[in-house]
């Protein structure tokens, strides 16, 4: 078991030498086919996430300005005095008389 | 040095920001470094692949980059975690290179079992012998087996540090590491047995 011990070590040591000097020795190179192969790669990860964008922001825009129109609408027609608030958002209305009597 | 450590800082917030072509800067500075790391963890027909494939991850996760740590160590670690991801695809598919003994790994094993002295494998010829037995006997390891031991045995990483590398807890990396070494072990007497009792030891 011993001598066995100790020759799986030599092996284990003489492979771990190998592997370090094989290691040492690699001469690979990236060359200009491997940069434009992986440039390419990037730039056409980065058009999809600008095409995503793209395709999104405008949906998402329509989405939220019919969101803002519907919660517009719902207060000045649910009658509860909202809409005199929401109207004064946009138009200023320093007496609080003309705008107040649309609303009454 | 500060202003290569700047250019990289600057391409990298210039990538960031959107600008992709900024990307070749980085991909122009640490390709070779790529290589080099890759080519301890696959085999060298597979390095310009994976090398590829780690500047496809780190531009997918750049923004992850918290500047704490070098980028280089940043780089270091997703090019062990892709090489990890290669093992682990094609050991899920089952196409994993098999890869038998000859003659000349016959005589490498004499050679280390009967002189011992390192001095003996330094000539190329050895060295690639000692790879390809290498790559015989961890051919049946399991991917985190086969990462736990080559980062912790044969690249010298504490357990701790190849742990956070892999993503996965110390007890884990231990274990792994432990059952893959007995495997490894256990092929390569099995297989010197075998030799010795055909009379080719």
């Amino acid at each position: 078991m011993k001598a066995g011990n100790g020759m799986i070590r030599k092996i284990e040591e003489a492979l771990k030498e190998g592997h370090r000097r094989a290691a040492e020795q690699f001469t690979g190179q990236p060359d200009a086919r491997w940069h434009n192969g992986v440039m390419a790669r990037v730039r056409a990860i980065n058009a999809v996430r600008e095409d995503d964008i793209q395709r999104y922001i405008w949906p998402f825009a329509a989405a939220t300005a019919a969101c803002a129109v519907a919660v517009g609408l719902y207060a000045i027609f649910s009658g509860n005095g909202g809409g005199y608030y929401a109207f004064g958002v946009f138009i200023d209305d320093p007496s609080g008389i003309s705008a107040l009597q649309w609303f009454l | 040095m500060p202003d290569t450590h700047n250019e990289e800082l600057e391409a990298i917030n210039r990538v960031i920001a959107g600008d992709a072509d900024e990307f070749e800067v980085i991909v122009r500075m640490y390709g070779t470094y790529v290589y080099k790391i890759a080519a301890s963890y696959v085999p060298a027909d597979v390095v310009p692949e994976a090398a590829q494939e780690v500047f496809v991850n780190a531009f997918g996760s750049l923004a992850s980059f918290n500047g704490k740590s070098p980028f280089k160590y940043w780089l270091r670690t997703i090019t062990v975690r892709t090489c990890y991801d290669y093992w682990r695809a094609h050991y899920k598919r089952q196409d994993l290179p098999m890869s038998a003994l000859g003659e000349e790994h016959q005589r490498w094993f004499d050679r280390v079992v009967n002189e011992g002295s390192m001095e003996t494998f330094r000539d190329t010829e050895s060295q690639r012998d000692a790879a390809e037995i290498l790559n015989w006997a961890m051919s049946e390891l399991t991917p985190v087996e086969r990462m736990a031991i080559t980062l912790v045995y044969l690249e010298g990483y504490s357990v701790k540090e190849a742990a956070q590398v892999l993503n996965l807890s110390v007890i884990n990396v231990k274990v792994r590491a432990h059952r893959g070494r007995a495997k490894l072990r256990d092929k390569i007497l099995g297989h010197i047995s075998s030799s010795k009792r055909e009379g080719m030891l």
